[in-house]
């Protein structure tokens, strides 16, 4: 993203150059750091290579260093290592490759000679030694190069700065703007659940995550904790919003009225944060005499800058969070076995049953045991993957955005960043129809590379794998709490759409409001698709040959995403054009507050025009 | 070729220096050779000249129509810098409008090949965050090109909307 053009990072500039004095001295990070790192590409070079994004700058805390857990006051660099049983994790990858690797070299030559043979091959014993030496050597190797890994390593992260340096030969130092921290998130392989360690995923809206591996698993929560809050006070300074507006950190706090007061609602903690009472206390800089929820009171006061920030200390306990979604295990299963993958899957099987019957010679027979073989465990596996990486699914709301949580055996608990999202779409394919089950996926900026497969863990664009309409609603009030889809109108495609659209075009709809561009399309998979407006990029009409014989044309709405096309078809000529102005003029519309921002009035009536029965 | 008179009406219009259907002609022409030789080679060597011909002839045809219906396809585009956006109507077969805010531009590129040189002419396209957006103008006078770009960058800085 070249955000060098964007008024923020030009605002930035003097900023930092004002600060010069009161910096800590902090010799600049050796050469070849930050290099592949966007943040910093995104600053204008000026003059000699500055070491840091000017905005993460600043003095030291004046007063007391606040509470906490080891961080010494000033701009002493705080180093956190990776945890001591990081190497075991790659180490016993590695370990699992040679033992299969030497089982398939040798295992089909291990037993007692066969009475015919002469005699074997090999000395057995002395096969096996050399066998027990290599692994012994490969354990020893694994163990210094994890050793020398690991102490290579290190974490730096502070007020000032946040830097990744590893590689004992190759060194490399990445460092990373607070600015561009977009969103961070856990994810526990295997390995590391067993050991009870997590990675840190940094995404900085780059191609590729900053990852710190591997820590404790609490440790992780708190780092994490820690560094969203650092991140939030360097974009909301540097936003430039009013100081004390809730949101004006770029991510939505919710009041507790928000949500609705469901069941278990902590809404005494989070409508602490957005009630204007609390704010003086937290710009007081007396962060150890706040509250347990010091970190939510911080969230909304963060204008005052870094002197409010406590010091790694925000995490205990954890942010309050509210469960807003759970998908239960056994809906799971049925959502994977009447998935549309699922049912083609099926279909082949069925079909090659048919064939091979119908067939009815031996090479027919035998062809169809082996296909049905391949199909029967490749929708085995679907299934299985498909219930291990979306097991436990939970919506949870925080008071710094939402989160997702999912996986049996490799956790993932992933920031949705509901400022980020370009567009949401709903699809049910067609026997979800029956049972009303809908699946909810995320365009987010800078998300290019995350995987959109519902079978593979990490992180990934749903936000929702299956849900009732009434669980998308909740999803997607919790997401843009301050507009209200349903409320769109929509308009029906005229009756010619069937030549065009033969199948789908009694589902055809399409409608834009204040808030949200809508178009409903598709037949054996319906989607819905949603843009708000003001995240839409440009819109284009389109109409080739035929649809215009028709007097029909396409919408096309392009959103900063690389996995939805966002596409309204069979759209009546007339009431395209009709509509362009209004079209144009929303794209245009930057008053009023952000879909993601919290509401300014209660919760909108429901609304009937919308189909999804 | 009629737009809706909505579309008419939304701006004025401007269209593309005549001249650029000179080097759009002469674009499609190269191209259309190195498609038919590209079609005709492999297929005359390995099955017979007889289907290589027949391949590079339709290839010649298409070019050939490409060709005829160039100047039209050049008077059909029409772009307009209104105050907070960009507009863009184009195409004959596939008619497309488009409206590409500048508060959501990224970046302007002005691009200029050797062919477009000959005639003085560069090609301008206007870069958002999304990879769909196709806000290019094609063969504006040189001169054209680099005020355009500077005027866009000034409009886009100054209504810029954060992602």
């Amino acid at each position: 993203m070249s955000d060098a053009n964007t008024p923020e990072t030009v605002g930035q500039q003097p900023l930092g150059d004002a600060i010069g004095p009161g910096e800590s001295a902090v010799p600049p990070p050796p050469s070849g750091f930050g290099q592949g790192l966007p943040g910093e590409s995104a600053v204008p070079p000026v003059g000699p290579p500055r070491p840091a994004p000017t905005q993460t700058r600043q003095p030291a805390p004046g007063g007391p260093p606040p509470a906490d857990a080891g961080q010494p006051p000033g701009g002493v660099k705080r180093t956190e290592r990776a945890h001591p049983l990081t190497p075991l994790i790659r180490g016993w990858l590695i370990l699992v490759a040679v033992v299969v690797g030497l089982v398939n070299q040798f295992m089909p030559r291990v037993g007692p000679p066969e009475p015919g043979e002469e005699e074997p091959r090999f000395d057995w014993l002395g096969q096996w030694q050399w066998i027990a030496l290599a692994v012994v050597g490969v354990i020893i190797v694994a163990v210094i190069a994890g050793y020398f890994s690991w102490r290579f390593t290190k974490f730096v992260i502070d007020d000032e700065e946040l830097r990744v340096e590893t590689g004992a030969v190759f060194r490399k130092s990445q460092r990373i703007a607070f600015t561009k921290v977009q969103s961070i998130d856990i994810v526990q392989p295997f390995a590391a659940r067993v050991l009870g360690l997590a990675e840190l995923q940094i995404d900085t809206a780059s191609t590729e995550a900053v990852k710190l591996r591997y820590l404790g698993v609490k440790r992780a929560h708190e780092l994490r904790d820690y560094l969203l809050n650092r991140a939030a006070v360097a974009q909301g300074r540097s936003a430039g919003l009013p100081a004390g507006s809730p949101g004006s950190i770029g991510w939505p706090i919710a009041p507790a009225a928000t949500m609705g007061a469901g069941p278990g609602a902590q809404s005494g903690v989070v409508a602490a944060g957005a009630s204007p009472s609390a704010q003086p206390a937290a710009a007081s800089g007396v962060p150890a005499a706040l509250p347990p929820q010091a970190g939510v009171t911080f969230l909304a006061a963060p204008a005052k800058g870094p002197e409010n920030v406590p010091f790694l200390a925000t995490p205990k306990p954890l942010s309050p969070e509210r469960v807003l979604l759970r998908v239960p295990p056994g809906r799971l299963v049925l959502a994977a076995v009447t998935s549309h993958e699922f049912i083609l899957m099926v279909a082949v099987f069925a079909a090659v049953v048919v064939g091979g019957i119908a067939t009815a010679d031996s090479w027919g027979l035998w062809a169809m045991v082996g296909t049905a073989f391949a199909v029967l465990s490749a929708s085995g596996s679907f299934l299985v993957r498909r219930f291990i990486s979306q097991f436990g699914y939970e919506l949870t709301q925080r008071p710094e955005g939402l989160r997702i949580t999912r996986g049996l055996t490799s956790v993932t608990s992933q920031a949705l960043p509901a400022r980020r999202v370009q567009a949401v779409q709903l699809a049910q394919s067609l026997l979800w129809r029956k049972l009303g089950f809908y699946r909810v996926d995320l365009e987010v900026i800078g998300w290019g590379d995350v995987t959109n497969a519902e079978n593979k863990s990490g992180v990934s664009t749903i936000m929702l794998p299956v849900g009732t309409w009434d669980d998308v609603q909740v999803a997607l009030r919790a997401l843009w709490p301050n507009a209200d889809h349903t409320q769109v109108p929509v308009r029906v495609a005229p009756k010619r759409a069937r030549w065009l659209h033969p199948f789908s075009a009694p589902f055809l709809r399409w409608g834009f409001d204040g808030h949200f561009f809508v178009s409903l399309r598709g037949w054996l998979v319906r989607r819905w698709q949603l843009v708000p407006t003001r995240r839409a990029q440009s819109f284009a009409l389109v109409s080739g040959p035929v649809s215009r014989r028709f007097g029909l044309v396409d919408i096309e709405v392009h959103t900063a995403g690389m996995h939805l096309a966002i596409k309204a078809e069979g759209v009546d000529q007339a009431e395209a054009t009709a509509a362009l102005p209004d079209i144009v003029a929303r794209l245009h519309d930057r008053a009023g507050p952000d879909v993601a921002d919290p509401p300014a009035v209660g919760p909108a009536p429901e609304s009937v025009s919308w189909p999804h029965e | 070729m009629k737009w809706p008179e909505i579309v008419e009406a939304a701006a004025e219009w401007r269209s593309l220096p005549a001249r650029y259907a000179s080097a759009w002609r002469v674009n499609i022409a190269l191209w259309t050779l190195v498609f038919a030789l590209a079609a005709g080679l492999p297929l005359g060597l390995l099955v017979g000249w007889g289907w290589g011909g027949l391949a590079a002839a339709a290839v010649v045809a298409i070019g050939a129509w490409r060709f005829i219906r160039a100047g039209r396809w050049v008077r059909s585009f029409g772009y307009a810098l209104r105050e907070e956006d960009l507009l863009i109507r184009k195409g004959l077969w596939r008619r497309e409008f488009a409206a590409i805010p500048y508060g959501r531009m990224q970046s302007v590129t002005v691009e200029a090949g050797p062919l477009n040189r000959l005639w003085g002419l560069a090609d301008v396209s206007l870069v958002t965050a999304s990879i769909q957006s196709d806000a290019k103008l094609p063969g504006l006078l040189e001169a054209d090109a680099a005020a355009l770009r500077d005027r866009l960058i000034t409009l886009g800085e100054s209504q810029a909307t954060p992602m």
